[in-house]
């Protein structure tokens, strides 16, 4: 069903789950919906997937960041989960984004038909400041608005004693894999200390998805963070084609020409580098051997799966930017081809 | 005369007016207020911990320093360029002054890593 006509393509904001997550990075290869990559620009909410209990109150909190008319549709979540307003959807993509299309004009005609905050509409913290500015210190040092405390200096990469920034981000942060979650500590725009964790994925054994498909997944959502939305939507369209049989192995030899083309393996030559996988360029080019291999039935070249733990002392010293670039281009989903992913 | 500074004193006297009853009334008829979580920066789903208030490295700060030294040079040398055949040496001294004050920037520049791509 291609929907013409303003509010189309719906732009969505997808929160998923590990076990979900490549079947969301297909729906990119769909010309009905938009993933965008904050809550602010979606009108509808896709929640997909197991969402582990500790991440269920980030649902909450990101489903009241979507501006209003907005509406929810439930993927394949837990039936144990808390029920909330939105529709639930069991099926294959087609039916998502019919139920996708379906919420968004929903909200469209009758704005009242938009759904209420979750969570309460007060500041986390009550403003209790003092001094010129409110911000309870001196100058422009300490205190607590908002109940959160100033960013204060420490040592760095630069020797410039800049404030250190401490987040958290994800676990539905768009350039991010499935489900991470990673805290930093920045200094202006450079890691100075990483720690990235994930929640126990809840996969159970059962069908196991093709590796070339989750290859795909992969290679589309790292196309799309890179920027390179038409080659991510043609991978995602592979990835698609991939889960209903088709034979795509001259597609992908196409796509890999696009991606030469793109300029993007150039670009990354010397970003990222690690001590045994060499820079994202490599691991790229090495990716696309694998899908590539993956996909024509082959086994696989071998390839360096790195630990959660590993990830700090690599990404720390990068700025954010080249952190996400480095993230993107490892395999860090490889553990899911092992363990399959239940249907 | 009278009835000309008449009509712009009504006008004033309108846009006084009008300019007041919208500033009164935009809280009313505006768009919906943002809630308290809506004001919250997106990371992914959970909150900052600390506030947004802080100093960070202005990368391209030395790069504008070395704009400002070619950018005032060149708008010294169009002036310079129109009268260089009438005043001769004396220009060219003048000039030659000016070039190597402002070249004591563009070394300063290269100490500050400018020509460093990182």
């Amino acid at each position: 069903m291609a929907v013409k006509g303003p509010g189309f393509p719906v732009p969505v904001f997808p929160a998923s789950a590990v076990d979900t997550w490549g079947d969301v990075q297909e729906l990119r290869a769909r010309p009905e919906v938009r993933l965008v990559p904050t809550p602010r620009h979606a009108s509808v909410l896709l929640v997909a997937g197991s969402i582990p209990p500790e991440h269920r109150e980030a649902v909450d909190r990101v489903h009241d960041q979507l501006p209003h008319p907005r509406a929810t549709v439930w993927w394949r979540t837990d039936p144990d989960a808390p029920t909330r307003a939105g529709r639930t959807v069991e099926g294959g993509p087609d039916e998502v984004v019919e139920a996708i299309i379906a919420a968004h004009l929903a909200v469209a005609v009758d704005p009242e038909a938009s759904e209420p905050d979750r969570r309460p509409d007060e500041e986390a913290h009550e403003w209790r400041g003092v001094g010129p500015n409110g911000q309870g210190g001196e100058g422009m040092m300490g205190g607590t608005p908002y109940g959160r405390p100033m960013a204060m200096t420490g040592d760095d990469r630069d020797g410039l004693a800049l404030d250190q920034l401490h987040l958290r981000l994800g676990p539905f942060l768009d350039a991010l894999p499935a489900g991470m979650v990673l805290d930093v500590t920045l200094q202006g725009d450079v890691l100075q200390q990483v720690a990235a964790t994930r929640p126990g994925a809840p996969v159970a054994a059962g069908t196991t998805v093709a590796p070339g498909r989750q290859g795909l997944h992969g290679l589309a959502h790292g196309l799309h963070v890179q920027g390179l939305e038409g080659l991510a939507a043609r991978a995602a369209g592979l990835a698609l084609d991939c889960g209903r049989g088709r034979e795509v192995g001259p597609d992908l030899v196409r796509l890999r020409r696009g991606i030469r083309r793109s300029g993007l393996l150039w670009m990354l030559k010397g970003t990222g580098v690690s001590g045994q996988v060499g820079d994202a360029a490599d691991r790229w080019a090495h990716r696309l051997d694998r899908v590539e291999a993956a996909v024509g039935g082959g086994a696989p070249p071998e390839s360096t799966v790195l630990d959660l733990d590993d990830l700090g002392p690599l990404l720390e010293g990068r700025t954010l930017g080249d952190a996400i670039t480095t993230l993107v281009s490892l395999d860090l989903d490889l553990d899911l081809v092992a363990q399959g992913v239940p249907r | 005369m009278l009835s000309a500074f008449g009509t712009g004193l009504g006008v004033a006297a309108l846009a006084t007016v009008a300019t007041m009853v919208l500033l009164g009334r935009s809280h009313r008829w505006g768009a919906r207020r943002s809630t308290a979580p809506q004001r919250v920066p997106f990371l992914g789903g959970f909150e900052p911990e600390t506030h947004a208030w802080s100093r960070y490295h202005l990368r391209y700060y030395p790069m504008t320093l070395l704009f400002i030294a070619f950018e005032m040079e060149m708008m010294f040398m169009y002036p310079w360029a129109v009268v260089y055949v009438q005043e001769g040496v004396k220009a060219l001294a003048e000039m030659g002054m000016f070039l190597s004050i402002l070249s004591v920037g563009v070394v300063y520049g290269y100490r500050e890593g400018v020509f460093r791509w990182q």
